[in-house]
């Protein structure tokens, strides 16, 4: 059967490189809390808005910005080795890991809202800003996890039979 | 719904991983449809249908639930 949007087996390893990488160097920032990320990469950058709220270069549309892009670059990286873990065909793909890849899809999203608004609610102050950049990321990360575990327990339960 | 798909497979004295080599899926697969924890897709049925040299109505049946 025809399975549509996804990346090739080979890959997968590479998205798990892509997307690991940066959860940890931005840790490592986190962590250590010496320079920070800011200082990284600062180049001119195109923007199609900017409101020069943080960068103090002006407001307006499709300008030139300075701006520092390590931690800009990092989360699309992230993203991107994301969707090719969640998104890479797996070594015996066929339909019922299609199944499980939706469901584990539908419950990820579930769980992302009800984690947002529980947030919303009962965390207030920089906690919530940090939070909602975690966010960012996160149904991504709940789906990589739940898909996983789902394959996980799903060929345990085989693994006894017949 | 509920389907003899073991009784077909002794029938014929092939393992799991046979059949799933046969029609292109993993064995575990085969084993979630035998214990009824997964109803296969129009193609996969015809596919054991052909293999099984039977009607897709001989292998699968309807339960109350569905």
């Amino acid at each position: 059967m025809k399975t549509n949007f996804l990346f090739p087996n080979s890959w997968k390893i590479f998205g798990w490189l892509l997307f690991i990488m940066p959860i940890v160097v931005t840790t490592y920032f986190w962590i250590t809390g010496g320079e920070s990320i800011d200082n990284f990469l600062v180049v001119n950058t195109f923007a199609i808005y900017d409101d020069g709220f943080i960068l103090q270069s002006g407001n307006g549309f499709f300008k030139m910005t300075k701006n520092a892009m390590l931690d800009e670059v990092l989360l699309v990286v992230c993203l991107i080795g994301g969707l090719i873990v969640g998104f890479a065909k797996t070594k015996n793909e066929d339909e019922m890991i299609t199944h499980i890849r939706y469901s584990s899809l539908v419950w990820a999203t579930y769980f992302n809202i009800i984690m947002m608004m529980i947030t919303t609610l009962f965390v207030f102050g920089m906690v919530y800003f940090n939070a909602m950049i975690f966010f960012m990321i996160s149904s991504l990360l709940f789906f990589i996890v739940r898909f996983h575990y789902m394959i996980y327990k799903f060929n345990k339960l085989n693994s006894d039979e017949e | 719904m509920k389907n003899n798909l073991k009784v077909l497979r002794a029938i014929k004295n092939i393992s799991q991983e046979e059949l799933a080599k046969q029609i292109s899926v993993s064995r575990q697969t085969i084993n979630a449809m035998e214990k009824g924890k997964y109803v296969p897709s129009t193609v996969l049925a015809l596919k054991l249908a052909k293999y099984f040299e039977k009607a897709v109505e001989e292998i699968f049946d309807l339960e109350d639930g569905d």
